[in-house]
């Protein structure tokens, strides 16, 4: 097993449906727990997909407008739900011992900071935000309301930290670009970002967001495969930012063969976990 | 705050008390670290847990903890008001923000865990 205390070890994994993705999510945690140092796992996904947070209700989804006939799994980590399918997803995994491992926005920060310097860097003008609550302009979707007053979508919300840009049709408001949200694990901090390229094409206008496509053009710039250049650059500059090695792997991430992969997919797959809100 | 309380490296604190129980909540640090909760939920009475296993989960803005059991045994209460007034767990951690009562299976299992300065080391050496 390589040794990862001082680098900062990558996959960019191919397509995948909701569950494996998070199987192969949680078994990155566990594997980070036992190098000892950040993983990263760049992923995407296979068909459109609504993500939910931990806790939200099953019963919200299918009340929400715009959402039907979407395919369905549940996160382990919290925040709002998000339609996958446009985006792609940067799993973080560090140990808890980790210096980022602590306390939750000290990774989310660090993950954030390092995504706006590379766009500054390619002249898009990305900042984190306050997470003053800002009510969703309807360029930013339709903000329904779930559990709580929040909006059901992780992209109608702001929290500190989010990753946004100006809205170029509302001056004085802004769009979300990356959110993320964490699942505090015994051994390891799981960290899912999610990163939106494009508006998706499978949804209603009322609940498309728009992603750097759309924002900062010129159309088809921020695009597979396109965008890999700015997650390469994001790596890197968060591997420089912890003072590590980026190690990037030309193979596909491999849970380890004590981490029960079978099983957690299963867990992943079944309604019980899907339906447990 | 209790002399004999004790804590899991995890951030739980254990109490023993007079009737044989025992009481679990979490750290200041750790509802500090957390920020801004806005979810909880709590185990079954009668659920009969081992040591380190989870009896709870914990949802902050941005991320969902587990709560562990820092010893085995039976959980015998659950502070079932708690999770509509979260903000309790910040104000009195140790006092109103308690989270369940458990009947420990090996009371010398609370001796093994960390005493009070210990904890303060290791939450001590943590970043900000």
């Amino acid at each position: 097993m390589p040794a990862t205390k001082q680098s900062l070890h990558a996959w960019w994994d191919p397509p995948a449906d909701g569950p494996t993705n998070m199987a192969l999510d949680e078994a990155l945690a566990a594997e980070a727990a036992l190098r000892e140092g950040m993983l990263v796992r760049v992923s995407s996904w296979s068909r459109s997909t609504l993500s939910l947070g931990a806790f939200q209700m099953l019963g919200d989804a299918r009340d929400h407008a715009g959402l039907e006939g979407l395919a369905v799994v549940r996160r382990p980590s919290g925040g709002g739900a998000i339609v996958h399918g446009s985006d792609i997803t940067l799993c973080v995994a560090v140990p808890r011992g980790h210096r980022c491992g602590s306390a939750p926005q000290i990774l989310y920060d660090i993950a954030h900071a390092a995504l706006v310097e590379e766009l500054r860097e390619r002249g898009v003008a990305a900042s984190m935000s306050s997470g003053r609550p800002s009510p969703a302009p309807p360029d930013c979707g339709n903000g329904s309301a779930g559990r709580g007053g929040e909006p059901f979508l992780c992209f109608d919300r702001r929290a500190a930290g989010d990753v946004v840009l100006p809205d170029p049709f509302d001056p004085g408001a802004d769009c979300k670009i990356l959110g993320s949200a964490q699942r505090r694990l015994r051994g390891a901090v799981l960290q899912h970002g999610t990163l939106l390229l494009a508006g998706n094409a499978d949804l209603p206008p009322e609940v498309r967001h728009p992603g750097l496509d759309d924002l900062v053009g010129p159309e088809g710039a921020w695009r597979p495969p396109h965008a890999a250049r700015v997650v390469r650059g994001w790596l890197r500059r968060l591997a420089a930012g912890l003072g590590v090695a980026l190690v990037e792997s030309t193979g596909r991430f491999e849970p380890g063969p004590d981490a029960g992969f079978e099983a957690v997919l299963a867990r992943f797959q079944e309604d019980a976990w899907t339906a447990r809100r | 705050m209790a002399a004999d309380v004790r804590f899991a490296k995890s951030h739980e604190w254990i109490r023993p008390e007079a009737d044989g129980l025992a009481t679990i909540g979490i750290s200041a640090y750790a509802v500090e670290a957390l920020t801004d909760l806005v979810f909880m939920q709590l185990p079954a009475v009668g659920r009969h847990v081992k040591a380190g296993e989870s009896i709870g989960e914990i949802e902050s803005v941005k991320a969902v903890s587990d709560i562990y059991a820092p010893v085995s045994g039976e959980i015998v209460a659950v502070n079932s008001s708690l999770p509509d007034r979260l903000e309790t767990l910040g104000k009195d951690p140790f006092g109103e923000g308690w989270i369940v009562k458990i009947r420990p299976a090996d009371s010398t299992e609370i001796d093994r865990l960390l005493d009070r300065a210990a904890y303060d080391a290791i939450i001590g050496s943590q970043p900000h």
